[in-house]
Order: structure tokens, then C-alpha cells, then sequence
């Protein structure tokens, strides 16, 4: 088997390891979206989820106080988790895509190539 | 590579901000980028976006549950296989960073590092990287790698466990190999620390390099 199908195949497999695990990791989160309202000159925290179809917002208390501070930092981990998943999902069907085109027309192989990263 | 370069210094920063730069050695084909950078002439081709370090120390105190922090602020997740208890550092916009160290007395398959949470594998022959190993200087950090002759000498000695590795492991050997023969000095090098190796491993060695067509010749 030529290396630039060994390498894109690792590389897919590593692409879905870690699919795997950022939707594990943000499903264990799951906290919606933050929203902060200013009311009488202080700032206080929503979250907001969407549970069957309707947009449910949950107050989470004034942005100074700890648990609040503890449930900005979740919703922050749930973005970060879910961004990377896209990112890695957006990888994967590159990738996918590369070795299709490769299997199909059986280029020659770059001899001095990067991993296909943009 | 551009953004690959930048990552690998991200990664330097934080081994350095936490005092382990001295006990981690890279190992693995990343060697090839710090290679380009040492010897003129030299072109290696990289092509994992995994980064492998062998740990001299696992017992050292700098080891602690700060160097996960450390690496979640620069977007890397530990991730671990329940199986093993071995770890990966995961970041999307990075490396897959893996850790390694020599096999113990109870040959544990995965070696707890510090009180750091994470568990290095436990792999054969990698003490060949403990003693072998070059200093860089690059990004402001002194960086250890594997030296070419260790390099070259630690894949041989793992081929035949490589699997779906294989070629793209001996087309490596191969480019450092020549690149190494066209300098006496490296040569010598190669030899001496040839020699220098258990009688098993020099045979595994030979072995191995007959099986796949290395072509090394020892003195």
C-alpha cells in the first residue's frame, strides 16, 4: 500500500478518535448558550437551551457570584468542545474525500507532502 | 506549516514554563523538522501530525496536575483510553501529543508520569533515546531530540511491530541513512553507537535491517 494512503487513513482514524471524544466530552456539558442581561446597572447570566422545539432560558445569577462564574466557565468549555468538533468533522471529509479522489484516479504520490492540513 | 511550526513552539512554552523540558527528549519523525534545522543539506519529510516524547524521569516532581491546565489553555484535551490508562493529548488545531517511557519491572503496559495524570506507554528499546540525544536550540527553548544514529537505530529495532508504519518508517530510515553515510562523522557515530548495544539488540538490529532491505552496513 502506497505511504500517502497509510498517512491518510491515520489520519482519518485519528480525525474519528477525536469526534468521538469531543462529543463525549461536550455531551457531558450540554449547558446551551449564555446570555448576559444588564438590569438596574448589574449584569446577570442566562443560560439558554432549546428543549423541543421551544427556547427555554434558565437564570444562572449575577456574573460576580462564584457558582455563576463556575457555569460561565462550562458554557465556555461546551463552545470550545463544539467548535472543535466541527473543525474535526470539517477535517474528516477532507480527508475522506482525498483518499476517494486517490482510490479513483490513483495519482502519483507527492513525494515531499505535509498532511493535507489547510 | 506554518501553523504546525507555531503549535510545536506552543507546545515548547509550556514544557518549559513547567520545568520538563530537560526530561523530555522528542523522539519519533518530528525529529526530521529539528534535523533540517541542524544539518545543511538535509531534507526530511515529516508527514504525522502526531508527537511522540520519551520521558527520562517519570518520577520527577515537575510533573503536575498544572501541565494539563497548561496545555487546556493552548486547546489540547487529555484524552484516555480506559483500557490502558494510556493518555493523548488531542487538539484539533495541533498534535496528537503521545508520551513513552522504558518498560518497568512490572512491565506495566502504561507508566503513571508525576502527578500529572497522564500515563506514558511503556514501550522497549526507547532507553536507546535516554543517552542519545542532541540539544537545539530553536524558539528560545533548549530542545532535546533523538540523534540521528538513535533515530535510525530505534526504528530498525521496532519495525517489525510496526505494521501499517512499515514504509513509510523505512523510506525515513532510508533518507536519514544516506544522508548519514555521506558524513564520516555521522558514520563513525552510527557505528560506535551500534556497538555500544546490547548483543540482542545489535542482532534484532541486523535482522530486521536484512528483512526489510535496510541497507546499513556495521563494522
Amino acid at each position: 500500500m502506497s505511504i500517502f494512503k497509510e498517512v491518510v487513513k491515520e489520519e482519518i482514524e485519528r480525525q474519528e478518535k477525536k469526534i468521538l471524544f469531543y462529543s463525549n466530552e461536550s455531551q457531558k456539558l450540554n449547558p446551551g448558550t449564555l446570555f448576559i442581561r444588564k438590569i438596574g446597572g448589574n449584569s446577570y447570566a442566562y443560560s439558554k437551551r432549546k428543549i423541543n422545539g421551544k427556547v427555554i432560558s434558565k437564570y444562572l445569577g449575577s456574573i460576580n457570584d462564584k457558582e455563576t462564574i463556575k457555569r460561565i466557565e462550562e458554557i465556555k468549555e461546551y463552545k470550545r468542545l463544539k467548535s472543535n468538533l466541527m473543525e474535526a468533522k470539517k477535517e474528516l471529509s477532507i480527508l475522506k474525500r482525498t483518499l476517494r479522489l486517490y482510490e479513483k484516479t490513483n495519482w502519483t504520490t507527492p513525494t515531499n507532502f505535509w498532511c493535507f492540513r489547510r | 506549516m506554518k501553523k504546525q511550526i507555531e503549535q510545536l513552539q506552543l507546545i515548547f512554552d509550556v514544557l518549559d514554563a513547567r520545568g520538563i523540558l530537560d526530561n523530555v527528549i522528542l523522539i519519533g519523525s518530528w525529529c526530521l523538522f529539528f534535523y533540517q534545522k541542524i544539518f545543511e543539506n538535509f531534507e526530511g519529510s515529516i508527514k504525522t501530525t502526531d508527537i511522540d516524547f520519551f520521558i527520562s524521569n517519570h518520577r520527577s516532581k515537575s510533573f503536575n496536575h498544572l501541565i494539563i491546565n497548561d496545555f487546556k489553555k493552548i486547546n489540547y484535551d487529555l484524552m484516555k483510553d480506559f483500557l490502558t490508562n494510556r493518555t493523548t493529548l488531542i487538539s484539533q488545531n495541533g498534535f496528537e501529543i503521545e508520551f513513552v517511557a522504558r518498560v518497568n519491572r512490572n512491565k506495566d503496559a502504561c507508566i503513571k508520569i508525576g502527578e500529572s495524570g497522564i500515563y506514558a506507554e511503556a514501550l522497549n528499546y526507547v532507553e536507546i533515546f535516554a543517552n542519545n540525544f542532541l540539544i537545539v536550540n530553536l524558539f528560545n527553548h533548549s530542545i532535546r531530540i533523538a540523534s540521528p544514529e538513535a533515530f535510525i537505530l530505534g526504528k530498525i529495532l521496532v519495525l517489525n511491530r510496526r505494521k501499517n508504519k512499515i514504509e513509510k518508517d523505512i523510506e525515513a530510515i532510508n533518507n536519514l541513512l544516506s544522508f548519514i553515510y555521506s558524513s564520516v562523522q555521522l558514520s563513525k557515530k552510527l557505528n560506535d553507537l551500534f556497538s555500544s548495544l546490547p548483543k540482542k539488540w545489535r542482532k534484532t538490529i541486523k535482522s530486521n535491517s536484512l528483512l526489510y532491505g535496510i541497507e546499513i552496513s556495521f563494522l
